[in-house]
């Protein structure tokens, strides 16, 4: 019998947890970029005496807020924020991470321990309480949550990527490479990084939906971006008090911050066996 | 007085049989008698707020919790009652003299400090020098502007020499701010540490930020207190405060968010009162876009001050000027925009060169008040409106009050303390040599001018005409944004008896002291 490998997507949409992600994280997305475009039921920010703490219905699907204003156009607003901050505090983790973890792999010796030595002082700090006392130093605002929250998740990506760096360097091709005169920086990145891309993708997502978390978090704590920037976590807070009375007002953002967070995580579930080659030739055989 | 002074520093550095000397040329002190002492047993109650005891110096304190939580170990000269009368503390009766210049005190005998020495008048001139001397930084210090001299005429009363005729200063002599304190400990500097009153408890423990505890003082001189222990907690959230007293983990919740009062089972009390406090935005006028008269009047007029009580507090309230209740109570909240005008907005940010408006940052802080993010987040989309870009920066509670005590703010939304006497009220902000003028952010001699013509006014009708005026003024200039007055409130559990809220929020504990728990 002759095994083919599968395509990258089809793996992904085959999978269960994978096609969950995808349709999770595809309305997320969907929602932010509507917010990003102005295509919002209402203006977000629009507060209306006449209209406060009104529960779900056709015009106001999510209900109103205390101030009047349209609450699916607020968690719209919010979940547009969180992605903003999320996808940049990712980058930030990613790309510092990555070189981090590529460069403590490839180089080993004294540059590995240096840089295993930070890692390890980053990991001794949880990533949120990291997160909390650079956005104190740095005061709240949509860059400084994306900065704190990046940091704190820099010291996974160096991990993550530095195990798989250091088998690739022993490996066949990459020894080859060396003999035949290529550059430390060609083999880092033309032949090793493309090889840890799949691994890297996979801790990305899994970082996004922390990275969402987060941002609820600082934001619940009054240390997300100020108003009038809308904020998910913000919005659980302020609504805690109406729990009792106006149930909806806490509901449409917890709910989102859930929607997002266990979308991403599915998708990283996804990712994780659409990358594994075995897992690709299972589903085709 | 300069004797009684001599005496308490002869005492501070050692020498008490020399002070000893010295003290009866002015006051005669009678020997320390043992304290009788009453059973201090008794249940503890667990008070629950959003804020936490900040400082433990009674005079240098600011934040309503510690004014509640000093209020239960310190006793002043006089008090307010219920009904917001003046009634006897630790002096027994007063009265006035030489065309009201003089004022008499006769003071309680018998009375205890925590350390077990007896209360005298040496005392309440220590402790009142104390809160005038500068170094202090006393928050309440202005109340005895017009107060020259302090003098003891016995051991059990004392004269307050006045520059001029003022009945203020009995009003202002109820604050925490100017409690006394036993000699000793002042010349000791200790009381930033271990607090040392005659009230009904005295201090056990403090963990700042955490929990302040107090225990029944078995001296005390207003006869037993039933209640054991008063261990006074912090939880950031009403919400939470609430679900603990509905648990039985807190006995007195205190709150202001009415939603989560209006919604506690009916097993638990809700107390609520109309507070004397109020909520304003308060301007720094010195500097930047808010120097600018009209850009502050087009704040004044943008703001809609019932959707600000609406949605903060769900309407439990009434929108208020500088004087919010009473007598003498500003009539309309506002002079220059009683209601929300956008086209006068405009036109004076137009006046003020601001066509498209401006910026400026507001500072809150959530845990000292539940309700200003919500006051900011509606003020916020009100200046909106006509262009003004309000920044909200919201901090922690102590951070708040170091950068409001420094005026270290462009505004703030403040929650302000409150009397019923105006002079008393904005005497310390506006009056001369005002102790708070740097937060009040605005001085002026016309202000200053009507505080003491407002003090000085014999008859009830020039009383009105005047704090009118003075409230004209203020508005007029926009010195600051008043917004609200609010009810504040207390949920309590089914096993304390006899709780209830004061009027002036800095008091607000002050029923534990006859308060029973079954």
């Amino acid at each position: 019998m002759t095994r083919r490998r599968a395509g990258f997507l089809t793996v992904l949409w085959l999978n269960p947890a994978g096609r969950a992600g995808c349709v999770l994280v595809g309305l997320v997305v969907l929602g932010g970029l509507l917010a990003a475009v102005g295509a919002t039921p209402y203006n977000a920010q629009l507060q209306n005496p006449l209209t406060t703490l009104k529960g779900p219905s056709p015009s106001h699907p999510f209900g109103t807020d205390q101030f009047g204003r349209d609450l699916l156009s607020l968690v719209l607003e919010g979940l547009w924020v969180s992605l903003k901050i999320a996808f940049l505090a990712v980058a930030i983790a990613g790309v510092v991470g990555t070189l981090a973890g590529v460069v403590a792999g490839y180089l080993g010796r004294w540059t590995s321990a240096i840089i295993m030595r930070v890692t390890d002082m980053l990991f001794a700090i949880p990533a949120i309480l990291l997160a909390l006392a650079i956005v104190t130093a740095l005061g709240p605002g949509a860059l400084d949550s994306a900065l704190a929250i990046g940091v704190g998740y820099i010291p996974i990506f160096v991990r993550v990527v530095r195990g798989p760096v250091l088998s690739l360097r022993a490996a066949g091709y990459v020894q080859a490479g060396r003999v035949l005169g290529f550059s430390s920086t060609r083999l880092l990145f033309r032949h090793i990084l493309p090889n840890v891309a799949g691994t890297v993708a996979v801790q990305a997502s899994l970082a996004l939906a922390w990275s969402v978390l987060a941002e609820a978090s600082l934001s619940f704590l009054g240390l997300g971006p100020p108003p009038p920037t809308a904020s998910l976590g913000e919005m659980v807070s302020q609504s805690s008090s109406l729990a009792s009375q106006a149930w909806w007002t806490l509901a449409a953002p917890s709910v989102a911050i859930v929607v997002a967070v266990i979308g991403f995580n599915f998708l990283g579930d996804g990712l994780r066996d659409a990358f594994d080659p075995r897992s690709r030739t299972a589903r085709a055989a | 007085m300069k004797m009684a002074r001599t005496a308490a520093l002869l005492t501070a550095v050692g020498l008490a049989p020399l002070a000893a000397m010295v003290t009866p040329l002015t006051a005669r002190v009678e020997p320390a008698q043992a304290a009788p002492t009453m059973a201090a047993s008794g249940a503890t109650v667990v008070v629950a707020d959003t804020s936490s005891v900040q400082k433990l110096d009674p005079d240098v304190v600011t934040n309503f919790l510690d004014f509640q939580a000093l209020g239960l170990i310190y006793d002043q000269l006089v008090q307010y009652n219920s009904k917001l009368q003046l009634v006897p503390d630790l002096a027994t009766s007063w009265s006035y003299s030489n065309g009201g210049k003089v004022l008499t005190f006769q003071l309680r005998r018998g009375v205890h400090f925590d350390d077990g020495s007896l209360f005298t008048s040496a005392d309440v001139v220590a402790s009142l020098q104390r809160a005038v001397n500068p170094k202090t930084g006393d928050a309440s210090a202005s109340f005895l502007a017009n107060v020259k001299r302090i003098v003891t005429t016995g051991p059990y009363a004392v004269k307050f020499l006045l520059s001029r005729s003022d009945t203020s200063v009995l009003n202002g002599l109820t604050s925490v701010n100017l409690s006394i304190m036993p000699t000793k400990a002042i010349a000791a500097g200790t009381l930033a540490k271990q607090p040392d009153g005659t009230g009904p408890f005295e201090f056990v423990s403090w963990s700042p930020g955490n929990s302040f505890v107090i225990q029944a003082n078995p001296h005390y001189w207003g006869g037993r207190v039933k209640i054991g222990e008063v261990k006074i907690e912090t939880i950031p959230s009403e919400q939470s405060i609430a679900s603990a007293v509905e648990a039985g983990t807190v006995q007195v919740g205190l709150l202001t968010q009415p939603q989560v009062a209006d919604h506690l089972p009916r097993s638990v009390t809700v107390d609520k009162v109309l507070d004397l406090t109020y909520r304003a935005l308060m301007l720094q006028d010195r500097k930047g876009p808010l120097a600018n008269l009209d850009n502050r009047l087009a704040i004044a007029c943008a703001v809609d001050r019932q959707q600000v009580l609406e949605d903060s507090v769900f309407g439990q309230g009434q929108v208020v000027g500088p004087v919010p209740l009473g007598p003498f109570a500003s009539k309309p909240a506002s002079a220059v925009c009683p209601t929300p005008n956008l086209t006068s907005a405009k036109n004076y940010l137009k006046q003020a060169g601001d066509p498209k408006g401006f910026s400026f940052t507001a500072m809150t802080s959530t845990a000292l008040d539940p309700t200003s993010s919500a006051q900011a987040t509606v003020v916020q989309a009100n200046l909106a409106k006509v262009g003004i870009k309000m920044r909200i920066q919201n901090l922690a509670g102590d951070a708040y009050i170091q950068d409001w005590l420094k005026g270290k703010f462009q505004a703030a939304f403040a929650w302000n303390g409150a009397d019923p006497n105006p002079y008393t009220m904005y005497g310390r902000y506006f009056g001369t040599g005002a102790n708070l003028g740097v937060p009040a952010g605005y001085s002026s001699a016309k202000l200053e001018k009507l505080l003491v013509q407002g003090d000085t006014a014999t008859s009830a009708a020039a009383q009105k005409a005047i704090w009118a005026q003075f409230s004209r003024e203020l508005t007029s200039r926009a010195v600051w944004i008043w917004l609200f007055t609010a009810y504040d409130y207390a949920a309590v559990s089914p096993t304390v008896h006899g709780f209830s809220l004061q009027p002036t929020n800095s008091t607000s504990l002050y029923s534990l002291r006859t308060a029973t728990v079954s």
